[in-house]
């Protein structure tokens, strides 16, 4: 049961992480989560934790690259950025993601059209 | 492509672990130090703040957790945590370790080693071009099993046949003398026809090999042309590619070398690397003779292999060819052969095989069985070898129980650890296997040198443990760890956790059953092996007491005389031979001298018909008997003695009537009830000893081979046949000195000597596959017995260590440390005394399979069967003793305190 959530969690969060790349640019890890959460409208209670095993995947299939950069209170930070091949996967995964969501959504409002 | 990428990534971070971690903490620190920023900026206290910070990251260490396992393999950190930890185990007991270590080194290293030789000898296919469709044809006579073609069969098969798309004839050696342009030497000459080398896809190490152009076939033709060997190259070229174009002169014959043949080529043997490749028409010029007799040459001196056309089998081409033989065999009967030779020379029959293996049929034939023999004694000490160490690793395991529980009441699973002492095996075996290719190839090495000790050629047998031999060696080390951990797996991850947890210090039968069990297994198999070898090493002795009727003897020497370039042109065997012997005769320290044909002890006599002369049907009635030619002097000179009429004289020469002299045992077979001398007998076809007079009747002895119970001989006088090149001499006395000989031989000026043995080191040679299955069967049985006290020590020293408190008790309640010590000693006799009763029923039925290899024993040799139990019921006695003594000196008191 709790890995079948976090497999769906896992599936979302390395969507969520890439949009928001895609949307801010290069961010550190705790950069990424808060505005994971932000977006959510807080709505969406992250164990941050987990966060780092999925970039590590991410960057395992070369869709995110990271690099040191210092932090707003001028510490090193690790600074993730999202690679080509990252954004290629990004519309991939965002039109798979409208399709599927369109199609459950259909499921969930009743309708005339399903006999 | 991305799984592609995740696997690589993977793979890079297996080496950067530590890094990769270092990192990840840095990350985690930076984020958690700017979440407690932010919430401090909301108001917080510090310490409250980063308590926030914690408990909205989750678990760090779980976090950690999860980014090692997406980092590299989940399973192989488990599998490194594994191997870590055994080897942790491992440098805990070197003692163990070590006696492990060297079991399996020794263990596997001995299968492997006599694998090795297995398949270089039997498996391997010749290292040439496509050898499956290479096919060899040969014949045999009534008196050569194993014969090969004549010049004149060659020719009309090659232009006949429609088998293969290409034929091959190959003339085995000969040592001849080089004159290399700046020394006089010797070399091994081979001839072969020009296509031989492209044909074999062999390519050459300087300039080219032979060509078809160099040689016609039909009419007989060929260039002046050589291709040196590549040890000989190295040896006496010093490996200088300028040889190329150079000459050298072989028995006196000028050779222009074209080229250099790769190392290790042997053609299509696996022994012997030639010096010299002359085309194969040129062959007649080493004896002296024009290219074009061998139009009319009988002799049976080629091997022809031919390449099997695409798509014709095996059996199609022996169709053809058995089809087309008897037209072959009638165009090539020499012209004077008649009668009783005629019908044996159209006798002679054709055999078709495979060639991929080479031809060196006849090692194979003596070495294949004993091989197999022994290879099955050394599967059996790898089976005693796992069950030895299954009962150590339950000691092991046993001690360990305590920690396997608490583990198991943590939530560990039974497969996890059983996972853990599989490692340990295999990591131990495989160490062993590792260990045992070194030894192999060592082993193999000593053993190749001294199999082949005798060969004067360059031998090239290759028996290093090859990639299947290293393959075999692994797979097999890999089975022996899972095999010898599975009972301690099983064992240690069966018992109960509450109850080990709480009675951990207090188990008194830890191993209990099973390791009596295993040790008793050990014990039995044990036997067998030791029975077995004890069967062969009594062979051997057997073998060596034969009454040969030849003395073994130091002080009996043999010499073999080359002959110089056309040292022997115009010699008057008369007037030669005598004065040689004479010579030597009178050397200080020798006692008498004489000559022979062959040199007594190993093989290679005449096989030849002898009957009473007149009698008309030689070859159907004729007995076959041993032929070789002896000098006067020789019956005398090796000690055989002549029992009626007289030895040779030097008198019966050239010019004199043509003699014989018999065996008793062919003398009776011959003349039964009769008087022997006088008689004129037939030996053999060939005319000149068409009508030979019995002067001597001589001992039966078996000069050839030990083991053969023809004791048919006949001997005929040296000087009457004209073969004069393979002589060797005998010489009787102390101390005869290998230069004082080899000053008179050479004095004469026409043959030189380097080679002179006693005639005790060419028997034991003619018994060197009774020896090396001795020799390995007194190694296993000595390893065998080592294991068994190892063994039975390692269970009763862990007995007694168990039983300390028990002891401990009974001593303190009076018990006499004699009687402590019976009952140690007799539960460690009962379990070696079970082991041997079970063992000694199997090895009466495990003897039956070395029957083939025995001589002069049976299998149910009474001395081999008994001594193989008592020695071992010995060996278990005194391994039993050391615990029992120690469990006699246990202080009560401290084994009571140390619970």
């Amino acid at each position: 049961m709790a890995s079948d959530k976090a497999d769906v969690l896992h599936g979302t969060l390395a969507l969520m992480v890439l949009k928001t790349l895609d949307a801010l640019g290069p961010l550190h890890g705790y950069g990424i989560a808060r505005r994971i959460e932000q977006i959510s409208g807080n709505q969406l209670s992250l164990n941050q934790g987990t966060l780092y095993p999925a970039l590590l995947k991410l960057e395992q299939a070369g869709w995110i690259a990271s690099k040191w950069g210092a932090s707003q209170n001028n510490r090193r930070a690790r600074y993730y950025s999202l690679t080509r091949g990252g954004r290629k996967q990004l519309e991939a995964e965002a039109e798979n993601w409208s399709r599927t969501s369109e199609i459950v959504a259909r499921f969930m409002k009743p309708s005339e059209d399903l006999t | 492509m991305t799984a592609i990428r995740v696997l690589l990534a993977r793979l890079r971070s297996l080496a950067g672990g530590r890094a990769a971690d270092a990192r990840l903490r840095e990350e985690i620190e930076e984020h958690l130090a700017l979440a407690t920023d932010e919430n401090i900026a909301r108001g917080m206290t510090p310490d409250d703040a980063r308590l926030a910070a914690l408990r909205t990251f989750g678990g760090v260490m779980r976090t950690t957790e999860a980014h090692r396992d997406a980092r590299g393999f989940a399973w192989l950190d488990a599998f490194g945590q594994d191997v870590r930890y055994a080897l942790r185990g491992y440098r805990k007991t070197p003692a163990f370790t070590v006696v492990a270590l060297v079991t399996l080194t020794l263990a596997i290293g001995a299968n492997t080693a006599i694998f090795s030789l297995l398949n270089a000898l039997v498996l391997r296919d010749l290292p040439v071009r496509d050898p499956g469709s290479l096919v060899q044809i040969t014949t045999s006579t009534r008196a050569e099993p194993v014969a090969l073609l004549s010049y004149p069969m060659l020719r009309t098969i090659a232009r006949e046949q429609q088998v293969f798309s290409s034929l091959i004839a190959w003339w085995g050696f000969a040592g001849l003398n080089v004159d290399t342009g700046s020394e006089m030497t010797t070399g091994m000459v081979t001839a072969a026809t020009g296509n031989m080398y492209d044909e074999l896809g062999i390519r050459p190490a300087a300039g080219r090999l032979l060509e078809p152009s160099d040689m016609t076939l039909d009419p007989p033709d060929a260039h002046a042309v050589v291709v040196v060997g590549h040890t000989f190259w190295q040896q006496h070229f010093h490996g200088d590619p300028a040889v190329v174009g150079r000459t050298v002169r072989i028995e006196t014959v000028p050779f222009t070398i074209v080229g250099v043949a790769p190392p290790r080529f042997a053609a299509f043997g696996l022994t012997s690397e030639p010096d010299f490749a002359v085309p194969l028409t040129a062959r007649p010029l080493l004896n002296g003779r024009p290219i074009a007799s061998l139009v009319t040459s009988a002799a049976l001196s080629y091997l022809v292999v031919g390449r099997l056309k695409p798509g014709v089998t095996l059996e199609q081409a022996r169709a053809q060819l058995t089809a087309m033989w008897p037209a072959v065999r009638e165009a090539a009967l020499p012209a004077d052969y008649t009668g009783a030779r005629r019908d044996d020379f159209l006798a002679t029959r054709l055999s078709v095989s495979s060639a991929a293996k080479g031809t060196e049929a006849p090692l194979r034939k003596r070495f294949t069985q004993p091989l197999l023999v022994v290879l099955g004694i050394a599967a059996l000490i790898l089976l005693i070898a796992c069950v030895n160490l299954a009962s150590l690793m339950l000691s092991r395991a046993a001690a360990r129980s305590h920690e396997a529980a608490i583990r198991l009441a943590l939530g560990a699973s039974r497969w996890r650890l059983a996972r853990q002492m599989l490692t340990e095996g295999v990591l131990l075996s495989i160490a062993g296997g590792a260990c045992g290719i070194l030894f192999a190839a060592w082993a193999c090495r000593a053993l190749t040198a001294f199999i082949f000790e005798e060969y004067s050629s360059t031998v090239v047998f290759d028996a290093r443990p090859d990639a299947r031999v290293i393959a075999a060696t692994f797979a097999t080390a890999t089975l022996a760890g899972v095999v010898f951990s599975l009972v301690p797996a099983w064992r240690a991850t069966r018992r109960a956790v509450a109850e080990t947890v709480q009675h951990a210090t207090r188990t008194t039968t830890a191993t209990g059953g099973a390791g009596r069990l295993l040790v008793a297994t050990q014990i039995a198999l044990s036997l067998v092996l030791l029975s077995a070898a004890g069967v062969l090493v009594r062979s051997l002795g057997a073998v060596r007491s034969v009454q040969s009727g030849v003395e073994r003897t130091d002080r009996v020497f043999i010499a073999y005389p080359q002959p110089r370039a056309n040292g022997l042109d115009g010699i008057d065997n008369d007037t030669y031979y005598p004065e040689i012997v004479r010579r030597v005769a009178a050397l200080p320290g020798v006692e008498r001298a004489s000559a022979s044909l062959l040199k007594p002890g190993s093989g290679g006599a005449f096989a030849e018909l002898v009957a009473p002369l007149g009698e008309p049907a030689l070859l159907e009635h004729g007995a076959l008997s041993q032929r070789t030619m002896v000098a006067p002097g020789f019956f005398d000179t090796v000690g055989i003695p002549i029992v009626g009429g007289r030895d040779f004289a030097w008198s019966d020469g050239t010019r004199a009537r043509r003699v014989a002299i018999l065996s008793e045992s062919l003398a009776r077979r011959l003349f039964p009830g009769r008087e022997a001398i006088g008689q004129r007998v037939t030996v053999g076809l060939d005319p000149a000893r068409g009508d030979l007079e019995v002067v001597g009747v001589a001992a039966d002895a078996r000069l050839y081979d030990v083991k053969n119970p023809n004791l048919l001989a006949v001997y005929t006088a040296a000087l009457q046949d004209p073969s004069v090149n393979y002589k060797c001499l005998v010489i009787r006395g102390a101390a005869v000195s290998l230069r004082d000989v080899k000053r008179v031989v050479e004095s004469l000026g026409r043959e030189n000597l380097d080679r002179m043995v006693t005639l005790r080191y060419i028997s034991e040679r003619a018994l060197l596959q009774e020896r090396l299955t001795a020799m390995f069967s007194t190694f296993f049985g000595a390893l065998a017995l080592l294991l068994a006290a190892v063994g039975v020590y390692g269970l009763m020293a862990y007995a007694v260590a168990q039983r300390q408190r028990e002891i401990g008790i009974r001593v303190a309640l009076g018990a006499a440390t004699r009687r402590v010590m019976a009952d140690i000693l007799r539960d460690g006799l009962a379990v070696a005394g079970t082991g041997a009763a079970i063992g000694f029923a199997a090895a009466l039925g495990a003897v039956q399979l070395v029957r083939s290899l025995l001589f002069g024993v049976t299998p149910y040799d009474p001395a081999a069967l008994l001594i193989a139990p008592l020695s071992l019921l010995l060996i278990a006695t005194l391994a039993t003793l050391i615990p029992a003594l120690r469990a006699a000196r246990v202080d009560p008191m401290i084994a009571l305190r140390a619970e």
